[in-house]
């Protein structure tokens, strides 16, 4: 099993994040933990675009860390869902906080990602299984 | 522990030594005793033994008396001392007087004629305890301890007889060296009792000073042996004089006859030990520089402490340790001993330490090859009392007569407040450094050639030439004209400069005074301090181009603000089209409490051409320039689209498209409603916004169900459900943006609740105090995020 982690983003004093990164199963994990913002956003930005420079590609954002997320991380979920399928892969969502499910009721975005109760059960990427 | 060793052997050997005195006067009692009386020897130690519990008295002493009263008192020739006829005076001898007859009883007769019993008793004592005299010091303070100070006597001195028929002082005590080297020589003709008696033969006595004041009226200043009453005894031995010694008592002093007897025979011994000892027998030339007074003198005078040694030989003549003759006044070492404690010891005894270390071997070396041994700075070491104590010292040893001067000087004190001071120069890159106008060299601390990057040839100083050439071309005129200015009658200078290559220049700052000589103009000396102050600089540099960089974008960051706060307030006041009876509107835009944050949040009330009003507010993703464009856009589409008369669901269906076409990077929320005022209707969709709350006349608030409708500009064929809501008057309708209800680490739904609350507690029937109070209950502004409001109440 292969696991990083990325760095914490946000400038001094702001909302931290924090993006782990586990590829295995032929598909990218990226756990997100603390607040997902404007100012913290960075992080997952660069896990995403490494992730995407790989396809076909599925992404698991396993969100179980998440206590707080706004249109920005909506926005880079919804930009990377597009590059993702374009390439025949997909951004798929794990283990929403009931904050993150709100949201996804609110802006109707749950309508538009796969939604899993938990990474495992987001099942292995297009590169098979193991 | 070695030293524990040499204290407890030396104990034992000055106890054998105690040991084998008394042993042989006890024996010679036993001797006297059973002569006497008849009988054996052990039957005399009995009754030794038995005088001596019976009378409770030490059996040494008992023995001594025995043998006082039983013996003549002999001089160590064993010869008794025959009178000389021109010498009338006391040195009456007792073999003159019948001894006791044979068979008498064993008690001694009374004491007429005959010494004093106690007397007799120490005559003995001090006769073995001087046989072990090695010196003629020695001699004289043994004389004093043991036989002369049980009478009183508080200053001795002994002299000898030069060719010439000066007396030569040889040993004394209780006298100061500093006297005693005044008197050390007296010429025959000077007027003394010492004189007197030397050339007469006989005691001279003086009783007191008056006395004495009268008998030698020529003798300035204070006598040579202090004290009220003096006695200057003659010294002889085979017959002839040899010398004299002189007595001082600190009290008056009338001698009995007994007392007369006993210290003639103490003149008879001395004069024998001190023949013994050879002082007298040879010539001056031999004597020891270290009884002359006047060389005790000299060293007393000194600061540090001055050991003479003296050479131990083996039979072979090699110099195997070496004994401490003479310590002077300063004397204080390692351990805390001073003179008293350490002369007549060896060095092996004294300086365990010394021996391990290796030092005493060097000191042997100086004795054995006469080569002077001079070490640096060193750490010594002794064990005293259990602990160890050290001592950083710097020890000279230099050979003398047959043995070693040595002297030291302990500099802990001073080394250490030097190593820290160079410590903290080193840590503050700091450097002393002093000039003198005319010379060619600057006097500085080591740390002065290395800021300059010259190296330090330990001189403790730098050529000025070799500085100068350290700084930097440019800045050698600087410094030249600030040390011009110092010269001529500047005060206090700082100047800074670099040194250093090109590479790698280091700036230093020199702070600089000129001490003026008395006429108060040309300075005498220029001293200062300087320091590498390169770290400071370079941090100043950055923390100004920090500076400098923060202010660029704290301008630039003011100035987008102010741009977007001037933006939004264009667009709010836009127009709102003509007012509708029966609806009260209001509204409420509240930026970002953190102006960063100012973001997309906008609203929109608008009168359409067929009566119905347009109402709207909405949020943009992203904050600053990009999002109030991105806001404007929007707001500017949905009003033309509104003019169509399209109803609310495909406004935003439309927006979505166009949204989704121009691939902005932003997405959009929003409700969007239009209220006909005739049917109090109002048709309403929403784009993954929060729905409205409404309130009902009687004070019943409840949030609105939300109809399907995704966020724009996420996907192109979102569809959006319509929703109807029909209205009395009485009732308000709020519209609201995520900013009002939403708060870091809070839940949105306890904002929801809170927003329905406020509404619900809010009675009257102002639209705009209801807008005011709904913000207060919330706690607008919202620090992270735009906050807006729109209110419609019907009435």
């Amino acid at each position: 099993m292969d696991a990083d982690t990325a760095a914490r983003g946000g400038p001094a004093g702001a909302d931290q994040l924090t993006v782990s990164v586990d590829r295995s199963a032929g598909r990218w994990v990226l756990a997100l933990a603390g607040e997902l913002d404007h100012d913290s956003a960075e992080p997952f930005r660069v896990a995403l675009d490494g992730a995407l420079r790989d396809p076909p590609v599925l992404v698991v954002v396993d969100c179980s860390g998440l206590s707080f997320c706004d249109s920005t991380g909506l926005n880079l979920l919804l930009r990377a869902r597009l590059s993702a399928q374009a390439e025949g892969g997909e951004v798929v969502l794990a283990a929403p906080t009931p904050m993150v499910r709100r949201m996804l009721e609110i802006t109707g975005a749950g309508e538009i990602f796969r939604v899993f109760e938990s990474a495992a059960e987001a099942g292995p990427g297009p590169g098979g299984g193991g | 522990m070695l030293q524990a060793t040499v204290d407890r052997l030396r104990a034992e050997v000055e106890g054998l030594q105690t040991a084998m005195r008394t042993r042989a006067v006890i024996e010679q009692a036993k001797g006297m005793l059973a002569e006497r009386e008849g009988g054996t020897p052990d039957q005399a130690f009995d009754r030794l033994v038995q005088l001596s519990q019976d009378t409770n008295r030490k059996l040494v002493d008992i023995a001594a008396e025995v043998v006082g009263v039983a013996a003549p008192l002999r001089d160590r020739a064993g010869e008794p001392d025959r009178p000389d006829p021109a010498t009338p005076a006391a040195a009456t001898q007792p073999e003159e007087r019948p001894g006791p007859a044979p068979g008498s009883d064993a008690a001694p007769p009374p004491g007429e004629g005959l010494p004093a019993r106690g007397l007799a008793a120490r005559y003995h004592l001090a006769a073995a305890a001087m046989a072990s005299a090695g010196s003629t010091e020695d001699l004289a303070r043994l004389l004093h301890d043991t036989a002369l100070a049980p009478l009183g006597v508080t200053a001795a001195v002994l002299a000898l007889l030069e060719p010439d028929g000066a007396l030569r002082l040889v040993g004394s005590h209780g006298v100061s060296a500093h006297r005693l080297s005044q008197w050390q020589r007296i010429p025959p003709v000077t007027a003394l009792p010492l004189t007197e008696a030397a050339q007469s033969g006989t005691a001279v006595w003086v009783a007191t000073r008056k006395d004495f004041a009268a008998r030698y009226p020529d003798v300035p200043g204070e006598d040579l042996v202090p004290g009220r009453t003096v006695c200057a005894l003659p010294l002889r031995t085979g017959g002839r004089v040899i010398g004299a010694m002189k007595l001082g008592w600190a009290e008056e002093y009338r001698p009995d006859p007994e007392a007369e007897r006993y210290l003639a025979a103490l003149a008879a011994l001395c004069a024998a030990e001190l023949e013994r000892i050879g002082a007298g027998a040879a010539g001056p030339g031999r004597a020891a520089p270290v009884a002359e007074p006047w060389f005790r003198a000299v060293l007393d005078a000194l600061l540090d402490p001055v050991l003479i040694l003296g050479a131990v030989r083996d039979p072979g003549g090699g110099v195997t340790d070496l004994r401490v003759e003479h310590a002077n006044a300063a004397t204080v070492d390692l351990a805390g001993r001073t003179a008293d404690d350490m002369v007549g010891r060896r060095v092996t005894e004294l300086y365990p330490g010394m021996v391990a270390s290796g030092t005493f071997g060097r000191l042997l070396d100086v004795a054995a090859t006469g080569a002077p041994y001079e070490g640096g700075a060193e750490r010594f070491e002794e064990v005293v009392d259990g602990a160890v104590r050290a001592s950083e010292m710097t020890l000279h040893a230099t050979p003398f007569l047959d043995g070693v001067l040595v002297s030291w000087r302990a500099h802990d004190e001073r080394d250490r407040r030097e190593t820290q001071l160079a410590q903290a120069q080193r840590l503050a890159r700091l450097g002393t450094w002093s000039w003198e106008p005319g010379s060619t060299r600057l006097t500085c601390s080591p740390e002065v050639p290395r800021l300059l990057g010259l190296p330090d040839d330990g001189s403790g100083g730098i050529g000025l030439a070799q500085a100068l050439a350290a700084v930097v071309p440019g800045d050698r005129d600087g410094v030249r004209a600030a040390a011009a200015g110092l010269l001529a009658g500047a005060a206090d200078t700082t100047l800074e400069f670099r040194v250093g290559q090109e590479a790698e220049t280091r700036s230093l700052r020199v702070l600089a005074t000129a001490v003026r000589g008395l006429d108060r103009s040309a300075a005498v000396a220029v001293r200062g301090v300087v320091q590498d102050v390169t770290g400071r600089r370079r941090a100043e540099q950055a923390l100004a181009g920090t500076r400098t960089r923060l202010a660029e974008q704290r301008r630039r960051a003011d100035t987008e603000h102010r741009a977007v706060l001037a933006l939004q307030r264009a667009l709010m006041d836009a127009p709102a089209g003509p007012p509708t009876p029966g609806l009260h509107t209001a509204a409420r835009y509240l930026p970002a409490g953190r102006g960063s944050k100012v973001g997309g949040d906008w609203w929109d009330v608008l009168a359409l051409p067929d009566g119905t009003v347009l109402v709207v507010v909405g949020d943009v993703s992203g904050h600053g320039l990009p999002a109030a464009a991105g806001m404007a856009n929007l707001r500017h589409a949905l009003r033309g689209l509104a003019y169509t008369g399209a109803p609310p669901e495909e406004l935003l269906a439309r927006l979505n498209r166009m949204l989704c076409h121009e691939r902005g990077n932003y997405t959009a929320t929003a409700v969007c409603g239009r209220l006909d005022p005739a049917t109090l209707t109002l048709d309403w969709a929403r784009a993954g916004h929060l729905p409205p709350v409404v309130t009902r006349g009687g004070g019943e608030a409840r949030l609105l169900e939300m109809p399907d409708g995704m966020l724009l500009g996420a996907v192109p064929g979102a569809r959006y459900r319509p929703a109807r809501l029909r209205l009395e008057p009485g009732d308000t309708l709020l519209l609201y943006t995520d900013g009002l209800v939403e708060r870091r680490g809070g839940d949105l739904g306890e904002g929801v609740h809170r927003l329905v609350e406020a509404l619900r507690d809010y009675r009257a029937d102002d639209i705009e105090g209801c807008l005011d109070h709904v913000l207060r209950r919330l706690g607008a502004p919202n620090p992270l995020d735009d906050t807006c409001l729109v209110g419609l109440r019907l009435t």
